[in-house]
C-alpha cells in the first residue's frame, strides 16, 4: 500500500478532474490510501456548491464530493485560486462581505502549503494538468 | 525527515497561461518547506528568462522579475535547455541572469535524480 496526493488544475469540465477522480477511485479499489486531493488553479471549480448542469451531463463536484465523504479524504482548496474565481467559504464571505457563500461540504480552503505537505508527507504526488 | 528532490520544469511561453506562475508559487512554498528545488526552462519556457519584458497590458504576472531574487530563497539550481535558447536564436546577453544550460542526456538524468518532478 502507498499513499498518495493528487492534485487537480482542471475545472469539473476539464479531462484533468475527471482523469483524477477516476483515479481516486481506483487507488481506492487497489487497497491504497489517498493523504490528500488538493485542487489547484481552475481545479477549485470542483469545489463549487452552485453547479447545476443539465441532466444528461454528470455533476463532478457531487461526484468528488461522495467520494471525499466516503472514504474521509482530506480535500484542500488553493485559497488564492479560489478567491480569484468565486470559490468562497462562509468565514471568506464574512472577511470580504460577500453577498453569499459556495463552497462544498467536504471540502476545506486552506494554503499552498498542504500541497507541499502533501509531497512531503505521501509516497507519491500525481499532478492532473488541464 | 530529509528534504526531497523537486524538479520543476517550465515549458509553456510566458503569459500563455497562468500555469508558469503556478510553478513559481509551489517553488517558493516548496523552499519555505526547505525541500531541495531544482528550477529548469525548457521549449519555449526560456522566453521567461528575457529581459526587459512588459507586462503591463497583459495583466499577468512577469515573472522573470522573482527569478534574480530566487537565490534569497535557497534555490540555486536553476537551469535552461541549451538547445531550446540556440533554437530561439537567443543569447545568454538577453537574458535577466546568467544561468548554467543543460543538454538533454544531462536534463535525463537530473530528471532521474529527481523524487518530484513538476511538468509546466
Amino acid at each position: 500500500m502507498q499513499s498518495f496526493t493528487l492534485v487537480i488544475y482542471g475545472s469539473p469540465e476539464s479531462q484533468s478532474s475527471s482523469t483524477a477522480l477516476n483515479y481516486a477511485r481506483a487507488l481506492l479499489k487497489s487497497g491504497h490510501e489517498i493523504y490528500r486531493l488538493f485542487f489547484y488553479q481552475d481545479g477549485v471549480l470542483n469545489a463549487c456548491s452552485f453547479n447545476t448542469p443539465t441532466q444528461d451531463e454528470e455533476n463532478l463536484p457531487v461526484i468528488w464530493q461522495t467520494l471525499i465523504q466516503e472514504h474521509r479524504i482530506d480535500a484542500v482548496v488553493c485559497v488564492a485560486s479560489a478567491l480569484e474565481r468565486g470559490i468562497i467559504d462562509a468565514a471568506e464571505a464574512e472577511r470580504y462581505e460577500l453577498p453569499a457563500s459556495n463552497l462544498r461540504e467536504g471540502f476545506e480552503i486552506s494554503g499552498l502549503g498542504q500541497l507541499v505537505d502533501g509531497l512531503i508527507n505521501s509516497d507519491r504526488l500525481i499532478n492532473f494538468l488541464p | 525527515m530529509n528534504p526531497k528532490n523537486i524538479l520543476i520544469i517550465i515549458r509553456q511561453a510566458p503569459y500563455s497561461s497562468t500555469l508558469p506562475a503556478a510553478a513559481l508559487d509551489i517553488l517558493l512554498t516548496a523552499a519555505a518547506f526547505e525541500q531541495n528545488i531544482t528550477l529548469l526552462f525548457m521549449g519555449d519556457g526560456v522566453l521567461h528568462l528575457l529581459s526587459e519584458q512588459n507586462a503591463t497590458s497583459s495583466g499577468m504576472r512577469n515573472i522573470s522579475k522573482a527569478l534574480p531574487s530566487l537565490e534569497l530563497y535557497e534555490v540555486k539550481k536553476i537551469f535552461l535547455e541549451e538547445s531550446a535558447l540556440h533554437k530561439r536564436k537567443i543569447e545568454n546577453e538577453e537574458l535577466v541572469m546568467p544561468l548554467a544550460t543543460l543538454s538533454l542526456p544531462e536534463i535525463a538524468e537530473v530528471t532521474e535524480k529527481a523524487d518530484q518532478v513538476f511538468n509546466f
